[in-house]
């Protein structure tokens, strides 16, 4: 606390101010500004997408994998329409090489390392954080083509609330409602947001008739408190809902799934220079067949204890300690497995800031049942040539342990190694003027070790090998009402063995998103072209996809708007033999107040 | 659930009580003493209106923190400007705000994005009814020129804390500042915290390295205490 020391003339000077008295304002001060980083990593050193609640809202997708889309590199495949088994490439890697996160509590699965995307409803998002390139350094296993960080906590003070409808093909209902309340003074915050999903969908396969259904319901909630030099926050989020498809012989079938992270942080600073956070966090992902006794489950509990230090005014320390335990089962066919693995780990990080020069190093040791120790790094170098213009240059390590099925299922192999990675990075950033700024990174990714089925030994084992590299870039105009976005990539996705292009993932990706906003309307056209993919029997053509809306905010805090997705009726394909949605229609209805 | 309504109702407790004690150490003021400054650099009026709202206007380039351009620039004005005799004006003359009953708002709003070259409040020299016993007739000038100098002389120093930006702290520190009548600064102290004690140290040591206010054409001729708000922002890039 400040020390009372109050002078008798300062308290005069205080008595002849009452215009300030008066209005309980204090005076203007001089403002120290800093840009807001990501959490996840710094947007100076490395690529990384921040995608807000207004663009959420404005995209009206069905699903965080939608919107993922909207930028080049982050390539995705499905089976079929909303809820079905989603893949996400980022920059080319496996769609168990992202690492993807609630709040900062990892929900990759262990059954099956790709996280579910297909079940986030965009509807409780504040935000999203992408980070491209290796980040095992930090944060662990999958962390090979990037990580992705889905917040769903605003820092807007007061109350506020939303409740929203939304009608549109394919049968396609939903409800949202949320309301959060923060308290700035005492730092009291909580919320709820929940959101109801269901649609009617149509056949997942281009030989099958048969409409199939989806419906999710998410709930999601949080309540934190600062109490004294202590902030204390719980958090609950979860998806559960049934999904239809149908087998290999076309019969339909479903499924239930659920989904769920939950997680209590205290955080403290225990001095001046030192801010400490502890995450006990624990997730459920789980899928049962509806015709068979067949399920997945993973269950998580894990403790994540992170330090920062300001040692000195240019250098700032991470430092942290993290303990998993994992209860993965599963019933595939007959034949499954129930298995326990617990991961330790510590890392350390130092992040150097020079005025115009920039390194950060970075380090994790992991220590995993199943395999030796593994070490990841990272080194980033950054430069500011100028106000506008900033060079960095990249080198890292990422890993991905084997998972469950991998090492009990099907020709598995409790001891095979974790696939690792080295990524090399070059990027540039350059901001023309107030208008416009453009970013281009070239990368060079070589994986390893990656866990395949030999058909031979009839096991799965370390025998794959994959180069990806490329360019990508991307360029924003922003002029008052107009803003525009586009990202491209160039990449080599390859087999580093046969030479053959990896599957599902184009060479060419571009992307570019107009928005016009004016008080009472928005318009938004995204717009995206993908080259040929190849697929396990045929070739996947290139297409072309336009996705429009229309937002009106005619009244108050009401809001219409009217999305078009697939405006040209493309016929295209993310996976072969696998329908995607035809030109569609979604009216919604929504009010918010703050 | 029910610990976390207790220590609610402790923290809201802690909070009202609080509150009291320090209007009443307002309200027991003695008579009648030195002014109060409010120091406001030109350019960051403008860039704090411009940021109301906490989005980032289309106008406004990505920028880390302040005192890497501009100001760093102002700051080697200010270095060459130590010298006594070379007290050309400041390159950008700050506006003061003297806290005195008849000036007509205390916040110098108008101060817009399109013009910011226009301080739409009038530079407030003129003495007032009440400061008139207390201060020397000249006060104006002289407090403005406190007030550039030391300003100018801040500036440089002030660093957002690498720690608070990537933990997202923000906040506002009030500064006591005593100068007493030849221009040096006896006291710094924090004020009023902003609820980060590294927010609250980086602030008072942006004035650690300022010892005497140079650039003065006048000896204040007395004691002045000044209260500098600071305020630490985060601005968001996303885009």
């Amino acid at each position: 606390m400040t020390p009372r020391s109050l002078s008798i003339p300062a308290l005069a000077a205080l008595l002849i101010s009452p215009a300030i008295q008066a209005d309980g304002e204090t005076a203007e001060p001089v403002v120290v500004t800093a840009t807001r980083t990501a959490q996840l990593a710094d947007e100076t050193l490395a690529p990384v997408i921040v995608i807000t609640r207004d663009e959420i809202e404005r995209t009206q997708a069905n699903d965080v994998a939608d919107l993922l889309r909207n930028y080049a590199g982050l390539d995705i495949a499905r089976n079929g329409g909303p809820g079905q088994a989603t893949s996400l490439f980022m920059r080319g890697t496996d769609s168990n090489h992202t690492l993807v996160m609630i709040d900062g509590v990892k929900i990759n699965p262990g059954t099956i390392g790709g996280a579910a995307l297909q079940n986030i409803s965009p509807a409780v998002i504040e935000r999203i954080e992408i980070v491209k390139g290796p980040r095992s350094a930090l944060y662990g296993s999958e962390a090979i083509g990037g990580v992705i960080n889905i917040i769903t906590r605003s820092e807007a003070r007061g109350t506020r609330a939303s409740a929203g409808y939304t009608n549109g093909t394919y049968n396609t209902r939903n409800y949202r409602f949320s309301m959060d309340t923060r308290d700035t003074e005492s730092g009291f915050r909580s919320g709820i947001s929940t959101n109801f999903l269901s649609t009617g969908g149509f056949p997942t396969r281009s030989t099958s008739d048969i409409d199939r259904g989806y419906d999710n319901t998410t709930v999601n909630s949080y309540i934190g408190l600062q109490a004294g030099p202590v902030d204390v926050e719980a958090s609950y989020w979860t998806a559960s809902g049934n999904t239809e498809y149908v087998d290999f012989f076309l019969n339909p079938v479903d499924q239930d799934y659920r989904n769920s992270a939950g997680a209590v942080t205290l955080k403290a600073a225990p001095l001046d220079n030192w801010a400490s956070s502890l995450k006990l966090s624990h997730i459920t992902d789980k899928i049962d067949q509806n015709q068979s006794s067949d399920f997945t489950r993973t269950r998580r509990k894990a403790l994540d204890w992170q330090n920062d230090i300001q040692i000195t005014a240019s250098q700032l320390l991470t430092a942290g300690l993290w303990y998993s335990r994992e209860n993965t089962q599963a019933s595939i066919f007959g034949s499954g497995f129930d298995e326990d693995i617990s991961v330790k780990a510590a890392y350390l990080q130092d992040d150097i800031d020079l005025g115009a020069h920039r390194v950060q190093l970075a380090a994790r040791v992991t220590d995993h049942e199943g395999f030796d120790t593994n070490v990841s790094w990272n080194f980033a170098y950054g430069y500011r040539m100028s106000a506008a213009t900033r060079v960095t240059a990249a080198a890292g390590t990422a890993f991905r342990a084997p998972d469950s099925t991998d090492r009990f299922g099907f020709g598995g192999d409790p001891n095979l190694d974790p696939e690792t990675s080295l990524n090399l990075e070059l990027g540039l950033n350059h901001r023309f003027n107030a208008h416009h700024a453009l970013s281009l990174s070239a990368f060079d990714n070589r994986i390893e070790d990656l866990i395949e089925y030999n058909t031979a030994s009839s096991r799965m084992e370390n025998i794959g090998k994959a180069r990806i590299y490329g360019l990508e870039g991307a360029y924003n105009f922003d002029l008052g009402r107009w803003h525009l976005r586009v990202t491209a990539i160039a990449q080599n996705p390859e087999n580093d063995k046969t030479n053959e292009q990896l599957l599902r993932r184009a060479k060419h990706t571009m992307t570019a998103s107009l928005t016009y906003q004016q008080k009472l309307y928005s318009v938004l056209v995204d717009f995206l072209a993908t080259g040929k993919r190849k697929d396990v029997t045929e070739d996947l053509d290139a297409y072309q996809l336009v996705n429009a809306t229309l937002q009106l905010r005619p009244y108050g805090g009401w809001l219409a708007q009217l999305k078009v997705e697939n405006l040209l009726d493309e016929n295209y394909e993310l996976a072969k033999s696998y329908n995607t949605p035809e030109r569609s229609f979604y009216f919604e209805l929504a009010y918010n107040y703050r | 659930m029910k610990s976390f309504l207790l220590l609610s109702l402790l923290a809201h407790g802690a909070l009202l009580l609080a509150w009291p004690v320090v209007d009443m150490q307002r309200a027991t003021t003695g008579p009648a003493g030195p002014l109060t400054l409010t120091l406001l650099p030109q350019d960051a009026t403008t860039r704090s209106r411009a940021d109301a709202g906490g989005k980032r206007p289309p106008g406004l380039p990505r920028r880390e923190a302040v005192p890497a351009g501009k100001a760093r620039d102002r700051a080697r004005q200010a270095t060459r400007d130590t010298h006594p005799q070379a007290s050309h004006p400041p390159a950008h003359p700050a506006t003061a705000i003297l806290d005195a009953p008849d000036t007509p708002k205390a916040r110098p709003m108008a101060v817009s994005m399109a013009a910011p070259a226009v301080p739409a409040t009038r530079p407030v020299t003129t003495p007032t009814r009440t400061d008139t016993n207390a201060v020397a007739p000249d006060t104006g000038a002289m407090q403005q020129g406190i007030q550039d100098a030391l300003r100018s002389a801040i500036l440089p120093h002030f660093h957002y804390p690498r720690l608070a930006q990537r933990r997202g702290w923000q906040g506002v520190v009030e500064l006591g500042v005593q100068v007493n009548a030849s221009g040096r600064l006896d006291r710094v102290w924090v004020k009023r915290s902003s609820g980060h004690r590294i927010l609250d140290r980086a602030a008072r040591r942006s004035l650690d390295k300022v010892t005497t206010l140079s650039g003065l054409t006048t000896a204040p001729g007395k004691a002045v205490e000044v209260v500098l708000p600071v305020e630490f922002r985060l601005i968001d890039s996303y885009n």
